[in-house]
């Protein structure tokens, strides 16, 4: 891994290590709580803003196309659980941690810090990279899960104060609709994008050209690559898992 | 609190943004090249993006409207919900990450190697010369980038709904100006420029007032990432809440 | 023609860098502030130019009390006294010849394309630089950046010249050179240079007053031939 020549060998370089021991468990730690913890209130505070306007829009639209919003719960629990959650909760990711990774590791690598851990003999790989995406991947997916609980709690909360719901009733809709196999394909998804997430930051992070222009570059191109594989994969997903429906 | 603080001075910033647009004559040239520049760095991605968002949604549509044979609404109900909601959603996100990061790192980085102290030894006015001609581009780049979002995402929705429902595209386009009111198109543009000028304050700003070297350019990329999107998710809720109490008192 | 600062006082979050400061440079001297690293020497420039405020004391300069001028009277002090930053600082999406005419175009904006050519070209042979009015600012190496960056603040035809560590990070050629090109633009075009720095060497070669700064104050004012019996162990260190 000199320079980084390519991200084909990089990325192969990721995913052998990635697979096989040791994992440095410490740095897993301490990644988890930088970007699944800390993550947790930002997380909680958008998705409950985003079930609110998910709820009147579709509520709004349901009245268009069948004049009533009796169905609105179960369906906006359907797409909560198959779309809102995870990729919302993806894009928070992509922006907060891919920005974060990309700029920390870019730093390392203009202050000559990566070479000095290969001069000692430490894969920067190993410490850095790996720790990060098993991190990535579980806290996209327990976030997730955190975030489709709130969206449906605050939806259930408009339901019940605009659309006349009771909790029972708005549970029962929901139950209609949505079934286990959406949360589990949720959080499939979570895990996916999970692993695009650091893996994608970190190559920029790692590949940082000098100066402060550099830790600029990297920076916005993980941001953007981040959002933009998200949103090209989440189609994948959809249309793939659409055929499981 | 530290974070009103925060918030005083970034309105003091943008009062003298504004000022500066009222009294001088803004530099013509600069100003079209910084228009061009956001919206060629942002266009491709954002109708990229908008084709992929138009077709997620129709595939997730596509089964929920399936049962109630309403099928042939797709169109309409696609473009409603992605001019009202997902389009200036998309615009923003999209925007934040493209020229919100490069520009408060750009900023940032004219901060820490002293080009900003420089300009005004100089006898310029870095606000003038540096700031309100991004402000104003990236606000102006906003409509233009929505409407390419839109169009493309007609397309990717048109697409997935002949793929996945068999719909055909006549069928697909027809629906939507029965569903697309003027309310609809006055909201979306709305939240764009909502959120146009909310992203556009964030990354100057942060930019602007960058501080530490290398370290701080990322640092001000980064806060300008986490602010803009918790304030486009406070924004979107404030301006459907708004446009839907006031689309309700018009219509009834 | 002079530069007189009396009091200073500067504070950043109780940190306080500049505990009052006075200093009087006189028309035409090469004075150089010495100083460890993150010592307020930069803050002290940077207050005479009225990038920063301080928190009290005056600075006059050429009789006229400056410190509370707003930002766009200060303009018209800055054409006086013109500053060359530690970073060249240069525009990156300019050419050089745009990057050298910059000052001149906003403080002589009635000159003609002409004259300005000419005053550009003229401040660029001042620092040695030929042919290089077209490349753009990132395409020329750091050294001629670091000149460029002087011409570009030569142009504007000040009396006084602040340089914030011109030498620091620079190879011992370049900055021997660069040492000689302060000297000799200081008495040829009879300007006062303030130069902060931490080089004692240079600062022995062509000061002609050398003020030594420690915890925001002065500990020691001399010129180069009597400093090395100075008392002050901050001065023996830097004379090592």
């Amino acid at each position: 891994m000199d320079e980084l020549n390519s991200f084909e060998t990089y990325f192969k370089d990721v995913l052998r290590r990635t697979l096989s021991p040791p994992w440095r468990k410490k740095e897993v730690v301490i990644q988890l709580d930088a970007i699944g913890v800390q993550s947790v209130p930002i997380i909680l505070f958008s998705i409950s803003f985003a079930a609110v306007v998910t709820i009147m829009e579709y509520a709004y639209h349901m009245k268009l196309v069948i004049q009533t919003a009796n169905m609105v719960p179960g369906f906006a629990a359907l797409l909560i659980l198959r779309e809102l959650g995870c990729v919302i909760t993806a894009l928070l990711l992509a922006s907060k941690v891919g920005a974060g990774i990309s700029a920390e590791i870019g730093l390392m690598r203009i202050t000559e810090q990566i070479e000095a851990l290969r001069l000692l003999q430490i894969d920067p790989i190993r410490l850095l990279v790996v720790p990060r995406v098993l991190a990535t991947i579980l806290s996209a997916m327990a976030l997730t899960v955190l975030a489709n609980g709130a969206c449906v709690f605050f939806s259930m909360l408009m339901s019940i104060s605009n659309l006349s719901y009771s909790m029972g009733t708005y549970f029962s809709a929901m139950n209609r609709f949505a079934s286990f196999k959406d949360l589990i394909l949720s959080l499939i998804k979570a895990a996916v994008f999970g692993f695009v997430i650091p893996i994608v930051s970190c190559y920029y992070g790692l590949s940082c050209e000098d100066g402060a222009q550099g830790v600029g570059r990297a920076t916005t191109l993980a941001v953007v690559t981040n959002a933009i594989s998200i949103i090209v994969l989440d189609f994948i997903l959809t249309w793939l898992f659409s055929h499981l429906y | 609190m530290g974070f009103l603080n925060e918030l005083g001075r970034i309105l003091i910033f943008v009062g003298k943004i504004l000022k500066t647009i009222k009294s001088k004559s803004i530099n013509c040239p600069d100003l079209s090249r910084q228009i061009y520049r956001v919206t060629i760095q942002a266009i491709s991605i954002t109708a990229f993006s908008g084709f992929f968002v138009g077709a997620i949604m129709s595939i997730q549509f596509n089964s929920q409207l399936k049962e109630f044979g309403a099928l042939t609404v797709l169109g309409g109900l696609a473009t409603s919900a992605t001019l009202r909601e997902l389009g200036p959603l998309l615009i923003a996100f999209m925007l934040s990450g493209k020229i919100g990061a490069y520009t408060s790192a750009e900023l940032g980085t004219m901060r820490v190697t002293e080009q900003i102290d420089a300009m005004r030894c100089l006898g310029t006015d870095p606000i003038e010369h540096l700031v309100v001609p991004r402000f104003i581009a990236i606000v102006l780049s906003s409509f233009i980038l929505l409407l390419v979002g839109l169009l493309s995402s007609i397309i990717g929705g048109a697409a997935l709904g002949k793929i996945v429902g068999g719909l055909s595209a006549q069928e697909y386009f027809n629906a939507i100006p029965h569903f697309v009111t003027g309310w609809s198109i006055a909201l979306g543009l709305f939240k764009c420029l909502s959120f146009g000028i909310l992203l556009a304050t964030v990354c100057t700003y942060k930019g602007y007032f960058t501080q530490g070297g290398a370290r701080g350019v990322g640092r001000s990329v980064i806060s300008t990432a986490l602010i803009t999107m918790v304030g486009i998710v406070v924004v979107d809720w404030f301006t459907s809440y708004l446009a839907r109490s006031l689309e309700f008192l018009w219509t009834s | 023609m002079s530069l007189e600062i009396k009091k200073l006082e500067k504070k950043f979050s109780n940190l306080k860098v500049l505990d009052g400061i006075d200093l009087k440079v006189s028309g035409g001297e090469i004075v150089f502030i010495l100083g460890r690293s993150g010592t307020g020497k930069s803050v002290l420039l940077k207050s005479i130019v009225g990038l920063l405020k301080p928190d009290s004391g005056e600075i006059w300069i050429d009789e006229e009390e400056v410190s509370h001028l707003s930002e766009e009277k200060y303009v018209p002090i800055r054409k006086k006294c013109g500053m060359v930053f530690q970073h060249p600082a240069l525009f990156d999406s300019l050419s050089v010849f745009e990057n050298v005419a910059f000052g001149v175009r906003r403080h002589f904006s009635h000159y003609s394309e002409e004259k300005i050519k000419s005053v550009v070209l003229e401040s660029l042979s001042l620092v040695e630089l030929y042919g290089v009015e077209n490349k753009m600012a990132f395409e020329i190496s750091y050294g001629m950046q670091k000149r460029v960056s002087l011409a570009r603040t030569l142009a504007i035809k000040p009396r006084y010249l602040l340089f914030d560590e011109p030498t620091t990070g620079l190879d011992p050629v370049i900055t021997r050179a660069i040492n000689k090109l302060i000297w000799r633009l200081s008495r040829k075009l009879k300007v006062t240079a303030i130069v902060v720095s931490h080089d004692m060497q240079c600062a022995l070669e062509i000061s002609d007053r050398i003020v030594v700064l420690d915890q925001g104050q002065i500990v020691e004012e001399s010129n180069p031939q009597l400093i090395r019996t100075s008392k002050v162990p901050l001065v023996q260190e830097f004379l090592a």
